[in-house]
C-alpha cells in the first residue's frame, strides 16, 4: 500500500508540474525565469517515480545478511501507519484541490489586502518598461494624424508604442506609472488618448467617484505580486468586480500629497478577455 | 483601510499553488543531493576533511553557502543527511542558517532589488549580518547536547551510522539512493505543504497596509518587518524585491526582513520539525528573534540611498 501511495504521490506532483508548464498556466504563477525549473522538476519527479518502482523491489541482500538498517530511506514494505496516512493526505489533497479551485488570477480581497500601488517609486523592483521612450511617437504630430488603418503589427516589439484602431496609444499600467515620474514624459502624455487593459476595482466610497484599473505586477511568484493601479474618473459603470476591461481615456497627472500620480478621464470602457499573461513582470 | 482580515478561498488557492510551484523544484534539487550524499559519501569523511577546532568548523559552515548554495526549503534535508554523515552539529547549524543568504544568487538579487537604495551597502550588510547571526547561533548550539537539539531518531541514526561499514554494491547503492531521495521528498514536502498553507493564509488574508504607520519608529519598524517576513515566508532569492518596496521604512528594518525571513518563517518552522526537537525549535526561533532584532534595532545602521 505504502509503495503504491508513494508512486501515486510522485506521479501526481510530477504530473502537476508538467501540466502547469505544458498548459501555459504557469505564466500566471511564476516569473518566466522559474519556468525551466518547473519543467525540470516535473520530469525529474516522473523519473524518480519510475526509479522508485524499481528501487522498491530491490532488496539489499548484504543488509539482510548483516541485519543493518539505513535510516531515512522510504520503506516500501512497511505498514501504513496513521501518521503516514495523514502525510499522504497532506501530499495528495491540497495541491489537487488548489489546482481545481485556483482561478489563476487574484480577486478583490488580495488587491485590498496588498494595497494598490499608484506611485512607481513604491515599487523599485519594477524595471523601466521596454521600448525606446525618447523616440516614442506618441507625441509625434505626423503619427498623431494616424487613422483606423494604423498597422499595429508593424511597430510591435520595436521601439514604438502601438496604437489602437481609434489612434489611442496602447499602454500598460506600468508605462503610465513610470511616465508620472519623468517630467518630459509626463508632458508628452498629458491629455493624450491612451488605452489600457486591466481589472476593474469598484469605487471604495470616495467622494470623488471613479474607480481603479489594476494590473498585478509579479517579481518571482504570484505570492509576491502587487497591484498597480490607475485611477479612472468619470461616470459610474456597470462592470463585474475584478472583470477584465479596456479603458480608453485622456491621461492626466495629479499631485497627490507631493506625489504625482497618473489618472485617466474615462471616454470608453469595454469588457475584454483576460490576457494570456495576466501578470506584468 | 477598513479591515484587517479578508479571506478568499480562490486567492488562497492561487497564492498557495504559486508558492508550491516555486518551491518544489528547489526541494527536488535538495533531495537529489541528499540521496547522493546518503549513499555515496562515506561516513567519517566529513570529520576527516573539516577543521578540528569548533570555531573554524563554524566559520567554514557559515561560508559554505558561497560554494554550495541552497535555499531554505531545500537545505534542511541536506543538513539532515550531512548530520547523519558526521557533520558536527555546530557546523551544520552555521551552514543551515547562513547558506540561504550567504550565497552568490542572493547577493545578486539583493543588489538588483535595491537599485537606487544603496544596493552595494544593502547587499554587503545583509550578507554580513546573516553570517554573524549564523555564527553566533551555531556557537551557542555547540554547547548543547545533540540529544537536546536533534530529533531522537536522527540523533540515534547519527551514532549508528558512525559505526556502520557500508557493504553494498553499485546497484544496491543506486536503489538505496532512490529510496533515500524519495523518503526525503515525502518528508520535507509534507512540512512544506503545511507551512506554505499557513503562510499563504496570512499572506493573502491580512491587510498588509496596517504596518505602514510603524515606519517612522525604528524599533517598531524592525519588529513589524520581522513579523511580516515570518508571515509572508518568501524565498530568500526573491524576498529582497519585496523588502525594497517598503521605501518608507528605514534600511535597518529592511535588513531585519531579509536576515530574519530566510531563517524563521511559518513554513520553515514546520520544515525544521524534520530535524530538530520541538523545544529546540522554540529556543532557536526565540534566539533568532532576539539576535536579529537586537542587531537591526540598535546597531548604528544608516539609511542607505543612491
Amino acid at each position: 500500500m505504502k509503495r503504491i501511495l508513494t508512486l501515486v504521490t510522485l506521479l501526481l506532483w510530477g504530473g502537476t508540474l508538467l501540466y502547469f508548464r505544458a498548459s501555459g498556466r504557469v505564466v500566471s504563477y511564476l516569473h518566466p525565469q522559474f519556468h525551466p525549473y518547473v519543467l525540470a522538476a516535473g520530469l525529474g519527479l516522473l523519473l524518480l517515480a519510475a526509479l522508485w518502482w524499481w528501487a522498491s523491489r530491490e532488496t539489499d541482500a548484504g543488509c539482510e545478511a548483516c541485519g543493518c538498517h539505513h535510516d531515512g530511506e522510504a520503506e516500501p514494505r512497511s505498514r501504513l501507519s496513521a501518521g503516514a496516512a495523514f502525510a499522504f493526505v497532506v501530499l495528495l489533497l491540497p495541491v489537487s484541490a488548489a489546482a481545481f479551485i485556483s482561478p489563476s488570477q487574484f480577486g478583490e480581497a488580495m488587491v485590498m489586502n496588498r494595497g494598490i500601488v499608484t506611485d512607481i517609486s513604491q515599487l523599485p523592483s519594477a524595471g523601466r518598461p521596454a521600448g525606446n521612450w525618447d523616440d516614442a511617437p506618441a507625441w509625434d504630430e505626423e503619427i498623431d494624424e494616424a487613422d483606423a488603418t494604423w498597422d499595429q503589427t508593424q511597430e510591435e516589439g520595436v521601439e514604438y508604442f502601438t496604437r489602437g484602431p481609434d489612434g489611442s496609444i496602447q499602454l500598460e499600467t506600468l508605462d503610465l506609472l513610470f511616465a508620472a515620474q519623468e517630467p518630459n514624459l509626463r508632458e508628452e502624455f498629458e491629455n493624450q488618448r491612451v488605452s489600457i487593459v486591466g481589472q476593474y476595482v469598484p469605487p471604495r466610497g470616495g467622494a470623488g467617484g471613479g474607480f481603479d484599473l489594476v494590473r498585478m505586477f509579479m517579481v518571482c511568484c504570484a505570492a509576491d505580486a502587487r497591484p498597480l493601479g490607475i485611477k479612472v474618473t468619470g461616470e459610474p459603470v456597470a462592470v463585474p468586480r475584478m472583470g477584465w476591461v479596456r479603458i480608453t481615456g485622456l491621461a492626466r497627472f495629479e499631485d497627490n500629497g507631493g506625489v504625482l500620480e497618473p489618472s485617466l478621464e474615462l471616454e470608453k470602457i469595454e469588457e475584454v478577455e483576460a490576457p494570456r499573461e495576466a501578470m506584468l513582470y | 483601510m477598513d479591515h484587517w482580515f479578508w479571506f478568499s478561498l480562490p486567492d488562497f488557492a492561487y497564492s498557495f499553488l504559486s508558492v508550491v510551484l516555486e518551491g518544489v523544484p528547489f526541494i527536488f534539487a535538495g533531495v537529489v543531493l541528499s540521496g547522493l550524499i546518503d549513499v555515496f559519501l562515506p561516513p567519517r569523511v566529513l570529520a576527516r576533511v573539516l577543521p578540528r577546532h569548533p570555531a573554524a568548523g563554524i566559520l567554514l559552515g557559515g561560508a559554505l553557502g558561497a560554494v554550495l548554495p541552497m535555499c531554505e526549503c531545500g537545505i534542511v534535508v541536506v543538513i539532515r543527511r550531512l548530520l547523519q554523515k558526521g557533520l558536527p552539529l555546530s557546523s551544520a547549524m552555521a551552514y543551515m542558517l547562513a547558506a540561504p543568504v550567504v550565497n552568490p544568487i542572493v547577493a545578486v538579487s539583493t543588489y538588483a532589488a535595491f537599485r537606487g537604495q544603496g544596493p552595494l551597502e544593502m547587499m554587503l550588510a545583509r550578507i554580513g549580518l546573516s553570517f554573524i547571526v549564523a555564527v553566533i547561533m551555531a556557537g551557542l548550539v555547540h554547547f548543547l547536547r545533540r540529544g537536546f537539539v536533534l530529533r531522537a531518531d536522527l540523533a540515534a541514526a547519527s551514532a549508528a551510522d558512525d559505526d556502520h561499514h557500508d557493504h553494498r554494491g553499485g546497484k544496491e547503492k543506486a536503489a538505496a539512493a532512490v529510496r533515500a531521495a524519495t523518503g526525503d521528498f515525502l518528508d520535507v514536502t509534507v512540512f512544506f505543504v503545511l507551512g506554505a498553507a499557513v503562510a499563504t493564509l496570512f499572506n493573502t488574508s491580512v491587510n498588509q497596509q496596517l504596518i505602514m504607520p510603524l515606519a517612522e519608529d525604528r524599533v517598531l519598524a524592525v519588529g513589524s518587518m520581522m513579523a511580516l517576513a515570518a508571515l509572508l515566508s518568501l524565498c530568500s532569492t526573491s524576498d529582497a524585491f519585496v523588502a525594497a518596496t517598503f521605501t518608507a521604512f528605514p534600511s535597518a528594518s529592511k535588513l531585519a526582513f531579509m536576515v530574519f525571513g530566510p531563517v524563521v518563517d511559518l513554513k520553515l518552522v514546520f520544515i525544521y520539525s524534520l530535524v530538530f526537537r520541538k523545544r529546540f525549535i522554540v529556543l532557536l526561533v526565540a534566539g533568532l528573534v532576539l539576535l536579529v532584532f537586537g542587531l537591526c534595532a540598535f546597531l548604528p545602521i544608516p539609511d542607505f540611498r543612491g
